[in-house]
C-alpha cells in the first residue's frame, strides 16, 4: 500500500520553480531506485504466450478478451514521479510503478480474486453477471490461472492488492529496500531545498 | 487502460467529490434557468394541462397581490410619478436577491407602506424585515408584521421574534434606535442567507415561479379571450381542453387499433377500387398533384410580395410570449447581477491585491528583524549614554542621564518581551517582564522627582561592564586581605621569641664600633686603602647582619599560625642580578607592572 507522504506535491512543485536542478536531480534518483525494478519486472514477461489459444495471430482482429502480446506487456512496465490525477479517494500518487496495458493486468491479476478461477456456470445460463465463466469448458477458468503460474508478494490478512506476477513480484523481491531508498531520496532532496532556501538570521550570526 | 499500480508515495488533496457537486449544483442552475423554455418540450401533455393550470392560478395571484398592492399606493395618494413602477421593480429585484417569493414580499409591502405612508421607508423597513428573518428563521411576513407594528408604538411583537432586545429596551427605546439596533445586529443576514446553497436554491424556485407565472398569463390571455375573460372561465377551460386532449389521444389510439385490425380487409378494398377505377384514379392523383405544385407556386409568390406570412421554420413557445414588465424587469435583474458580477471581480482583484501586500509585508518583517533599527538605536544610545557619564562631572547631569538611561532600558525590555512572546518560551517571558517591571518602576522614580542617590548610581551601575569588574570579588578579597593581616598580627603577637638584634646574632661588629669617615684630600693613598678594606669589612658584616635578620624573620612568620596555615612554602624568585640593587628595584617593578596588567594586584600606583 501506498505511503502517505504530507507535501509532496508542493514539494515537486516548488522544485520545479525554485530549484530544477534538484527536480532533475530528484527524478534521477528515483529513477536510480524504480528503473531496476520495472526491468526486472519486464523480465519475467513470458516471451511466447502461456497458452496456445491465447497467443496472437496475424489474423486476430479485436474482440473483447486481449491476446497475449509480450512486447505490450513490457511496454506497459513503467514507473512515473510526477503527481497522477487524484482518485475517487482523494490521494494523490507522487510515485509508482504502472502495468498499463490491458493484456499487462490480465497476466499480472489473474487469480488474486478467485485462485482457482470464476465459478463456471455454462453457455447457456441466464443473467448477466460478469464475475462467471461462461466457457464451454467448465475448468476453463482453473486451467487458465494455472497455466499462468504463481503469484508472488505479500497476502497480509487477505488483501491481495499487493500480489501479482510482474511489477508486484519484482517489488516484492525488494523486500522494502526500494521502498526506503524512495523515501531517502525525496527526504534528502527535501532537506537540501530546504537549507538551499533557509533564511540566515543576519543579526544572531553577527 | 488498466490501473495495476504499485502506489510508493501518494498524498490526500481533498476528495474530487466536492469539486463534482460544486459543478453539479452550477449545471443545475444553469439548466433551471431555463426551464420555462424547455417545459413544453419536456413535458407529456397532461403535465403540460396541470402546469398550465397552476401557472393561470399562480399568475391569478400575482396579479392580485400586484393589484392590491397598486390599490394601496392609490389609496394612500403615493400613486404619481413612476412610483407603482419603482415599487414593482423593487420587489422584483428583491426577489431575484434574496430568494424570498414575491406572493411574502408584496403583502410583506403593502403592510409597511399602509404604516409608515412612505415609500422610501418602507422599502427600508421591508429591507430590515428580510435582514432579521434570514437572522432569525422568521417569515418575512411575522417579521413585517412585527415591524408594522412597532412602527405604530406596539414592541411586543417585535420582542416575541427573539431578536436581542429585551423587553425594556424595546419599550424604553423609539422606533428609530430600535430600528438602527436591528440594523446593526442582523446588517447583510439576508444577502449571506442568499447565498448560501438553501437560498440558491430558493432562488432557482423563484426562477421556475416567475417562469410559471408568465406562462400562466400567456394562457390567461389565450383561453380567457376565448371565453369572455375571467379566471374561473379560464380554469375551467384548461380542464375542458385536458379533458378533450385526453380524449382524443385515447380515441386515437382506439382508431390505430381497429385499423390494424382490418388492415388486410383495408389493402384488399383499396386494391380492388384502384384497379376498378384506375383511369379515375389517376385523373385525380394528377390534379391533386397540380393543385399542390400551384398552392405552393403561390404561397411562395405571396410570401415574396408580402401578402401572405410564411410559416414559421420553429415552432412558437408560449415562454416567447412576456409582456413589457416583465421585460423590464429581466433586464433589471440582468443588469443587477452584471453590477454583482463586476463587484465580485472587483473583491476578487482587491483579495488578490491585499494577498500581494501581506507577502510584500511578510518580506519586509524579515528583513526588519535582520535590521532592527530600534535595538540598533537603543544600543547606540546607551553606548553615548555611558560615554556621557564618563564626561558627567555635576549631579544634574547624572540625573539626566540616569533619566535617559531608565527610558532606553525600559525600550529595551519591551523589544526583549515581544522578542520573548514571538518565540513563546515561557521562562524567556517571564524574566522579561520581569525586567520590564524593574526598568519601569526605576523610570516611575525618576519621573515622579523622588529619585534617590542610590536609585541613580543603581541605573548608571547598569552601564558599567559587571563582568569586568565585579565588585562583590573585589570586597570579597579585601575582606580576606584584611583578614590576612589580622592574623599576621596576631600571630606576632603570640610569637614568644624576641626580635634579634645584632649584638645577640653575633655579628661581629663591637658595640660602639664607628669608623670615622677620612678626607682624601691630602691623605696618603695607604690611609685611604686602609679605610676601604675597614668599610668593605664593615659592609659585609652588615650584610651578613640583614642575611641573618631576614632568616629570623622567616623563622618567626614560619613559626606563627599564618605561616603554618600557607604551609611554609612561599618561595619568591627574582631573576636579577647579583649585587646591583637598582636591576634587583627594575625587576621587582616590572613583576609587579606584570601583576596589575594581568589582574592579579590592585590598588596603589600601579
Amino acid at each position: 500500500m501506498a505511503t502517505e507522504v504530507v507535501g509532496a506535491v508542493a514539494l515537486r512543485k516548488a522544485l520545479n520553480n525554485y530549484a530544477p536542478d534538484l527536480a532533475k536531480e530528484l527524478t534521477r534518483e528515483l529513477g536510480a531506485v524504480l528503473k531496476p525494478i520495472t526491468n526486472e519486472a519486464r523480465s519475467y514477461v513470458p516471451l511466447a504466450s502461456p497458452m496456445s489459444g491465447w497467443r496472437k495471430r496475424e489474423t486476430s482482429k479485436g474482440g473483447r478478451f486481449p491476446k497475449y502480446d509480450a512486447a505490450e506487456i513490457r511496454r506497459g512496465i513503467v514507473y512515473k514521479t510526477t503527481p497522477s490525477k487524484p482518485n475517487r479517494a482523494g490521494f494523490v500518487n507522487a510515485v509508482r510503478i504502472q502495468n498499463k496495458s490491458m493484456i499487462g493486468a490480465i497476466y499480472e491479476t489473474a487469480g488474486r480474486k478467485n485462485g482457482q478461477g470464476q465459478d463456471w456456470v455454462g453457455t447457456q445460463a441466464g443473467g448477466a453477471s460478469k464475475g462467471v465463466s461462461r466457457s464451454v469448458n467448465p475448468y476453463a477458468g482453473n486451467q487458465f490461472i494455472s497455466n499462468l503460474g504463481q503469484l508472488y508478494g505479500s497476502n497480509k490478512k487477505g488483501d491481495h492488492r499487493m500480489m501479482g506476477r510482474l511489477i508486484f513480484r519484482a517489488w516484492d523481491k525488494t523486500q522494502g529496500r526500494a521502498n526506503a531508498a524512495v523515501f531517502k531520496s525525496i527526504e534528502n532532496t527535501t532537506a537540501k531545498f530546504n537549507r538551499r532556501t533557509a533564511m540566515v538570521d543576519v543579526r544572531r550570526a553577527a | 487502460m488498466s490501473n495495476v499500480a504499485i502506489n510508493i508515495a501518494a498524498e490526500f488533496t481533498g476528495k474530487p467529490a466536492f469539486k463534482k457537486a460544486e459543478t453539479s449544483i452550477g449545471h443545475l442552475e444553469k439548466r433551471t434557468n431555463n426551464l420555462s423554455k424547455t417545459l413544453t418540450r419536456t413535458f407529456g401533455t397532461a403535465a403540460i394541462v396541470a402546469f398550465g393550470r397552476a401557472s393561470v392560478r399562480a399568475f391569478a395571484e400575482d396579479d392580485k397581490a400586484a393589484t392590491s398592492l397598486g390599490q394601496t399606493l392609490k389609496n394612500l395618494n403615493l400613486a404619481y410619478g413612476s412610483n407603482i413602477g419603482t415599487v414593482n421593480g423593487y420587489i422584483s429585484r428583491l426577489e431575484a436577491q434574496t430568494g424570498v417569493l414575491d406572493d411574502e414580499l408584496r403583502p410583506a409591502m403593502d403592510r409597511l407602506l399602509r404604516a409608515t405612508g412612505d415609500v422610501a421607508k418602507s422599502q427600508e423597513l421591508l429591507n430590515l424585515a428580510l435582514d432579521v428573518a434570514a437572522g432569525t428563521g422568521k417569515s418575512v411576513t411575522q417579521v413585517s408584521q412585527s415591524l408594522q407594528k412597532a412602527y405604530l408604538g406596539q414592541t411586543q411583537a417585535l420582542g416575541r421574534l427573539g431578536v436581542g432586545l429585551s423587553k425594556a429596551e424595546l419599550t424604553s427605546s423609539s422606533f428609530e434606535e430600535i430600528q438602527q439596533r436591528l440594523t446593526t445586529l442582523f446588517a447583510g443576514q439576508a444577502q449571506a442567507a442568499a447565498e448560501t446553497f438553501a437560498g440558491q436554491i430558493d432562488r432557482l424556485t423563484i426562477a421556475a415561479n416567475n417562469a410559471k407565472e408568465t406562462i400562466g398569463k400567456g394562457l390567461f390571455d389565450a383561453i380567457s379571450s376565448l371565453s369572455g375573460g375571467g379566471t374561473t372561465a379560464a380554469t375551467d377551460n384548461i380542464d375542458k381542453l385536458a379533458k378533450g386532449i385526453a380524449d382524443s389521444v385515447s380515441n386515437a389510439g382506439a382508431l390505430i387499433g381497429k385499423l390494424e385490425d382490418l388492415k388486410p380487409v383495408l389493402i384488399a378494398i383499396g386494391v380492388v377500387a384502384a384497379a376498378a377505377f384506375l383511369p379515375l384514379t389517376t385523373a385525380i392523383a394528377g390534379a391533386i398533384w397540380l393543385m399542390g405544385d400551384l398552392n405552393k407556386r403561390l404561397d411562395e409568390q405571396s410570401f415574396r410580395k408580402g401578402i401572405m406570412p410564411k410559416s414559421f421554420s420553429t415552432p412558437m413557445t408560449i415562454s416567447g410570449q412576456v409582456d413589457n414588465r416583465t421585460l423590464k424587469n429581466q433586464k433589471d435583474v440582468t443588469k443587477l447581477t452584471k453590477e454583482q458580477a463586476a463587484n465580485q471581480a472587483k473583491i476578487l482583484k482587491d483579495k488578490r491585491l491585499q494577498n500581494a501586500i501581506d507577502k510584500a509585508n511578510l518580506a519586509l518583517n524579515k528583513g526588519g528583524e535582520v535590521f532592527d533599527m530600534d535595538k540598533i538605536q537603543i544600543a547606540a544610545a546607551l553606548t553615548s549614554q555611558a560615554e556621557q557619564l564618563g564626561k558627567a562631572t555635576s549631579g544634574a547631569q547624572q540625573m539626566q542621564i540616569a533619566n535617559d538611561v531608565a527610558r532606553l532600558n525600559v525600550k529595551r525590555s519591551i523589544l526583549a518581551l515581544e522578542d520573548a512572546i514571538q518565540s513563546k518560551d515561557e521562562q524567556a517571558i517571564i524574566s522579561a517582564t520581569a525586567k520590564l517591571n524593574a526598568d519601569l518602576k526605576s523610570l516611575s522614580a525618576i519621573t515622579g522627582q523622588s529619585v534617590k542617590l542610590a536609585d541613580i548610581k543603581s541605573i548608571l551601575d547598569t552601564l558599567k561592564p559587571v563582568d569586568l569588574i565585579n565588585q562583590k570579588n573585589l570586597d570579597d578579597a579585601l575582606a580576606k586581605i584584611t583578614a590576612m593581616i589580622k592574623a599576621l598580627a596576631d600571630a606576632n603577637l603570640a610569637s614568644k621569641s624576641s626580635v634579634p638584634t645584632s649584638g645577640s646574632l653575633g655579628s661581629g661588629i663591637p658595640k660602639g664600633d664607628y669608623i670615622a669617615p677620612i678626607s682624601t684630600a691630602g691623605g696618603s693613598i695607604s690611609a685611604i686603602l686602609e679605610y676601604a678594606d675597614a668599610a668593605a669589612a664593615r659592609a659585609n658584616a652588615f650584610a651578613d647582619l640583614l642575611d641573618l635578620q631576614n632568616a629570623a624573620d622567616a623563622a618567626a612568620f614560619n613559626s606563627s599560625p599564618l605561616g603554618n596555615a600557607m604551609g611554609n612554602n612561599i618561595s619568591i624568585t627574582v631573576n636579577t642580578g647579583i649585587g646591583d640593587p637598582n636591576a634587583i628595584a627594575e625587576a621587582i617593578d616590572q613583576v609587579l607592572i606584570d601583576a596589575v596588567q594581568r589582574g592579579t594586584l590592585r590598588g596603589g600606583a600601579y
